[in-house]
């Protein structure tokens, strides 16, 4: 009895029809997460993004400022997307300057991005600057340094900053994509390139330490224990 | 729960879906964080990760069709509805699974309005497979 009706034409067909719809539900979800994977960006392997938006989470931006705004002492610093010593800088120092100092509210460091070296300092200044429009500059910075190719090997293509701007935690992509051709952004480039002028910057890195206690610059990819010395010289009033 | 009740619901919980969905394809496209309780960073993370969209049309944008085509499905009496709101409602789960598993352990931020959508979805699909059941009783 149980045999006959498991086997009736519209059981068959009722079976066939369940089957085939939740064969094509599971091959939907599939495709789609296929795309998600898949189907964004131009596939560049990017580096130290997790640990890069991992010393910056939590602590204020504000443009291309990283700190508290009324910190005693504030760190210039004078930085060219395409300069290897920049990216030394920010390997080897800056994680710790941002822990010991940034972190807990003694030093603000604000970004002067210059754009010396050709093309793709341009470029790579332009998308670093408008993604401090939404206050995500050193989280972009980060990766920019960290996924630094040779200087004007034509690394910096549209697809790569845009890479690097989806791998950018809570930078709105299409509001970037639109600032980083902007006319403020390239005034602001224009603004950093004067700065530099007056504060007789020749080369990057340069920080130019400044608090209480006076002004001292350094230059070059200098290790922490020099940056820490600045910091007290100038930090005591 | 009769039919009619059934798709009354269905129907109900599409247009809360279509809403939610609407929201966060309008914050998408504005560029702006969606609301949340108790601040709007994990919905920002998630909002502005590069999962949030799939070759160019935003992931909420695919929300408001998966809602739309599950209120047709309550729209719809007979077969055709029942199992295209078995499809909708099977696609809309699955795919909501992968997403929170890729909040949990990939972007590593939660987003409430996805949680929201998720149940939704799990109710429909609760709702839809009621019907098929009452169809399967009904055929055989």
């Amino acid at each position: 009895m149980t045999r006959q009706k498991s086997s009736s034409p519209n059981q068959r067909r009722f079976d066939l029809l369940l089957v085939g719809v939740v064969s094509l539900a599971a091959v939907t979800v599939a495709f789609l997460a296929w795309l998600s994977e898949t189907g964004v960006g131009g596939g560049t392997v990017l580096e130290g993004g997790a640990e890069a938006q991992e010393l910056l989470a939590g602590i204020p931006q504000s443009g291309t400022t990283l700190g508290e705004e009324d910190a005693p002492v504030t760190i210039l610093l004078y930085e060219d997307f395409q300069c290897p010593a920049c990216t030394q800088f920010l390997r080897e120092t800056f994680p710790d300057l941002v822990e010991r100092h940034v972190e807990p509210g003694e030093v603000r460091v604000v970004s002067q991005t210059l754009a010396f070296l050709g093309p793709a300092s341009i470029s790579t200044g332009m998308a670093a600057l408008a993604a401090g429009q939404q206050d995500r500059y050193w989280n972009y910075a980060a990766l920019l340094f960290l996924n630094q190719g040779p200087e004007n090997s034509g690394y910096a293509t549209d697809e790569f900053l845009m890479d690097l701007a989806n791998e950018t935690r809570g930078l709105y992509v299409d509001r970037w994509n639109k600032a980083r051709t902007s006319g403020s952004v390239e005034s602001e480039l224009e603004a950093v390139e004067s700065r530099a002028r007056a504060d007789e910057v020749s080369s990057t890195p340069t920080l130019v330490v400044s608090g209480p206690g006076g002004e001292r610059k350094l230059v070059g990819a200098v290790p922490i224990d020099e940056v820490e010395t600045a910091i007290e010289d100038v930090g005591a009033s | 729960m009769s039919e009619r009740r059934t798709r009354a619901l269905l129907a109900a919980l599409s247009v809360a879906g279509l809403l939610v969905s609407a929201y966060l394809t309008w914050s998408h496209l504005q560029g702006v964080a969606p609301a949340c309780v108790g601040g709007s960073g994990g919905c920002e993370a998630v909002q502005t990760s590069r999962y949030s969209q799939i070759v160019g049309i935003p992931v909420a944008a695919l929300g408001l069709a998966g809602y739309a085509g599950l209120l047709v499905s309550a729209l719809i009496k007979g077969e055709g509805g029942i199992f295209f709101g078995l499809f909708v409602a099977l696609v809309g789960v699955l795919f909501s699974a992968y997403l929170t598993w890729l909040e949990l352990f990939v972007i590593g931020a939660v987003c409430q309005w996805c949680v929201v959508s998720a149940v939704l979805m799990v109710w429909s699909l609760l709702l839809a497979a009621l019907r098929v059941k009452r169809l399967q009783s009904r055929w055989t």
